[in-house]
């Protein structure tokens, strides 16, 4: 399928810090180094650091405020002219206000040549995709939709990613945006999975996007650096998803609060780049500012699949990094793993959940929406019918994701047995549209959190589980373990 | 709560009341920098002593919990108000003029800036916790409410007590003097809080960006 492909931009080079000694210190101090044009950063330090990506959804709409009004009554030379003479050699008026046009007064005798608005920092570093309640739900996100592609039109973003494309963070890696060693910021709090190509990526909100847009500037405390050594391989049985339940469990909700996780070892060398956005996505659980894993040939290959081949700029923690503490975790003794209501780290063994009676099953979203999912899924369910009493909801991550899966027939296989198809996107996760929850009822879900009320009412349950449990749980009607049905 | 309170507490300057004003520029004056910037915009505060009822919550609340997903699509804070908390905090009914007292990382989970919005336009003048989700963290200082981040035991602070909280020092304390001490924010945090949020900040600088380009 030919991609649309984006402006090219580059990184700088920045092996070397501004003084031109190579610098000493963890990925993340490394990248913030850089982007701030220090020569070294040490934890602690707040830094004005220049974004080389700035990420957003359906939040543009807060931020698209913000922006305007952080404009509101500043005049003149600050900010470049948008929109100079319409199609017809009219000029249009644009209100600084909300950006909107306005038809000349009536009694203007000859339009202004142009009306000054401010423009963002750079367009080509923008990527804005719609996915967390598309289509539109309600007049008022169609509404909320319309408002973000004429601004992106207004401001010559051409990474718009409309309805239908797929998940941000999914988008960000497929299309070539993500290049190893960038600094990317995002209004989503799973800006982190981008940390699977090396690149320190971390949420901001809405309000602080826009000041991005307006400087390409943020500022960033420098965060402590926690590696996780991953060794052996996962069993067959058990997943990624597995994988980030059990960290969580294991260091808590808090547990790399306002910090950066590195992960490393040889186990991590022999995932791939799914289970890679996984368990960087899962790391935001942990409360972690970015979760980062140092890019070698197998991340290299998938940029280069992009079709957007680029070597980026590859950075490596130094033998005499500092971090603030080390662990290492077997994967062989990776169980499948389910994270029980309300709390994402109130992690137990799929054996002290077996047999709880579930309605609604979900597969998809950033965390596990991939084709590696969908097809951990359908091996399960191959020759099976889902359970009457459940509703299993597949939500491709991304439309290059729905197109694999139907070419190698693990759609065929899911609607055959029973599963509900819903367009790229974030499905139900956010609790928006596509299979809310009603009171009482309880979900198995792949997405990444089960706080009380998450995916609609406060009333409903939703535990968390590997795509594998969740097919396993679809088919049973109860959560079920994925290694016996497969032997059953 | 009517709909035209919430709306009326809304549009209110939240987080700047006081117990008197000298008390506050007093405060600041012994503190003395402001940094530049702040410093433009020194009649818009007025001080940083914080008075309000305590609301004590326990750990991990999240963003979902403060206002659920569906709500989301709504960005005034005077709409979201009405549903904080829904189905899921003792149904309390008003939240005005209350100090949000709460455990390890509250505001933890989804970027949305509506949680801290939504408290805002609810009344909630200021939010003290063990620990924060960074991103509501970052946002609440962005939308202009207070937020600091305690380190001592909080059990002495009842639910409902009158509570003064003490945003440049870090500490917040009682009617009885009892003392819950926290972290002042840093200096960058401090100024885009003084100037009321992240836009008027940000207003401040680029209208002086515009007047250095004009300069050199």
């Amino acid at each position: 399928m030919p991609l649309p492909v984006p402006k090219q931009y580059k990184y700088p080079t920045y092996l070397f810090g501004v003084d031109g000694k190579p610098m000493k210190g963890t990925i993340s101090q490394k990248i913030l180094a850089r982007a701030a044009g220090l020569a070294n950063v040490e934890p602690g330090d707040i830094i004005d650091a220049k974004v080389d990506l700035a990420l957003s959804h359906e939040s543009s709409r807060l931020a698209i405020k913000s922006f305007y009004a952080m404009f509101e009554g500043v005049k003149g030379k600050g900010y470049r002219v948008l929109e100079a003479g319409g199609k017809r050699g009219r000029s249009r008026y644009i209100s600084v206000l909300d950006g909107r046009s306005q038809p000349p007064a009536p009694n203007t005798l000859y339009p202004k040549p142009y009306t000054p608005v401010p423009r963002v920092w750079a367009p080509q570093r923008i990527v804005i995709a719609l996915d967390h309640r598309a289509p539109a739900d309600c007049e008022e996100t169609a509404g909320v939709h319309r408002q973000i592609r004429e601004f992106a039109r207004r401001q010559r973003i051409r990474n718009l990613y409309d309805v239908g494309e797929g998940v941000c963070h999914q988008l960000l890696a497929e299309k070539g945006h993500v290049r190893p060693g960038a600094l990317i910021v995002g209004a989503d709090s799973h800006t982190v999975t981008a940390g699977a190509f090396g690149a320190f990526a971390t949420g901001i909100g809405a309000t602080e996007l826009a000041a991005v847009w307006a400087t390409g500037k943020i500022w960033l405390r420098v965060p402590e650096t926690v590696r996780i050594g991953l060794k052996g391989r996962l069993q067959h049985s058990s997943g990624a998803m597995d994988l980030s339940l059990f960290l969580v469990g294991l260091l808590g909700a808090y547990g790399a609060e306002y910090k950066a996780i590195e992960y490393g070892g040889k186990g991590i060398r022999g995932l791939g780049i799914g289970p890679r956005m996984t368990i960087c996505n899962m790391s935001v659980e942990m409360g972690a500012k970015a979760a980062i894993v140092e890019p070698d040939s197998v991340t290299m290959r998938f940029l280069g699949g992009t079709g957007h081949a680029s070597k980026g700029n590859i950075v490596r923690a130094d033998a005499d990094a500092k971090y603030e503490s080390e662990l290492e975790v077997d994967l062989e003794r990776i169980r499948p793993m389910v994270a029980c209501p309300h709390g994402v780290d109130n992690v137990k063994d799929i054996d002290d959940v077996a047999g709880t009676s579930i309605q609604q099953a979900v597969i998809g979203s950033c965390t596990n929406g991939r084709l590696e999912d969908l097809r951990a899924a359908a091996r399960i369910l191959k020759g099976k019918k889902v359970n009457p009493g459940v509703r299993l909801i597949i939500v491709p991550a991304s439309r290059a994701v729905l197109l694999a899966a139907i070419k190698d027939g693990t759609l065929k296989t899911l609607i055959k047995e029973g599963a509900v198809i819903e367009n790229p996107g974030c499905g139900p996760c956010l609790g928006a549209h596509q299979g809310i929850l009603a009171p009482g009822e309880t979900c198995i879900s792949t997405t990444s959190r089960n706080f009380q009320g998450r995916m609609g009412s406060p009333g409903a349950s939703i535990y968390l589980a590997s795509p594998a449990t969740v097919a396993a749980s679809a088919l049973k009607g109860e959560i079920a373990d994925p290694r016996k049905v497969v032997e059953g | 709560m009517t709909k035209a309170g919430v709306g009326r507490s809304g549009d209110r300057a939240v987080g700047t009341e006081v117990g008197t004003v000298n008390e506050c520029r007093g405060i600041r004056s012994r503190r003395g920098g402001l940094g530049k910037r702040a410093s433009v915009l020194r009649g818009r505060q007025s001080g940083r002593l914080i008075a309000g009822k305590a609301v004590m919550l326990g750990d991990g609340i999240s963003t979902d919990a403060i206002i659920a997903g569906k709500y989301c699509k709504q960005a005034e804070g005077r709409l979201l108000a009405a549903h904080i908390f829904e189905g899921t905090c003792s149904g309390r009914k008003s939240w005005r003029g209350t100090i949000i007292i709460a455990g390890r990382n509250f505001g933890c989970g989804s970027s949305r800036e509506q949680a801290p919005l939504a408290l805002k336009a609810a009344g909630v003048k200021a939010v003290a916790a063990r620990s924060f989700g960074r991103i509501f963290f970052r946002n609440a200082v962005n939308i202009g409410l207070p937020v600091m981040n305690i380190d001592s035991q909080t059990d002495h602070v009842r639910d409902g007590d009158e509570i003064w909280m003490d945003i440049r020092r870090g500490s917040i304390r009682n009617r009885t003097m009892d003392v819950i001490l926290g972290r002042p924010l840093p200096d960058i945090l401090m100024g885009i809080l003084d100037a009321g949020g992240l836009v008027p900040y940000m207003k401040a600088e680029l209208a002086a960006r515009k007047q250095k380009t004009r300069g050199g």
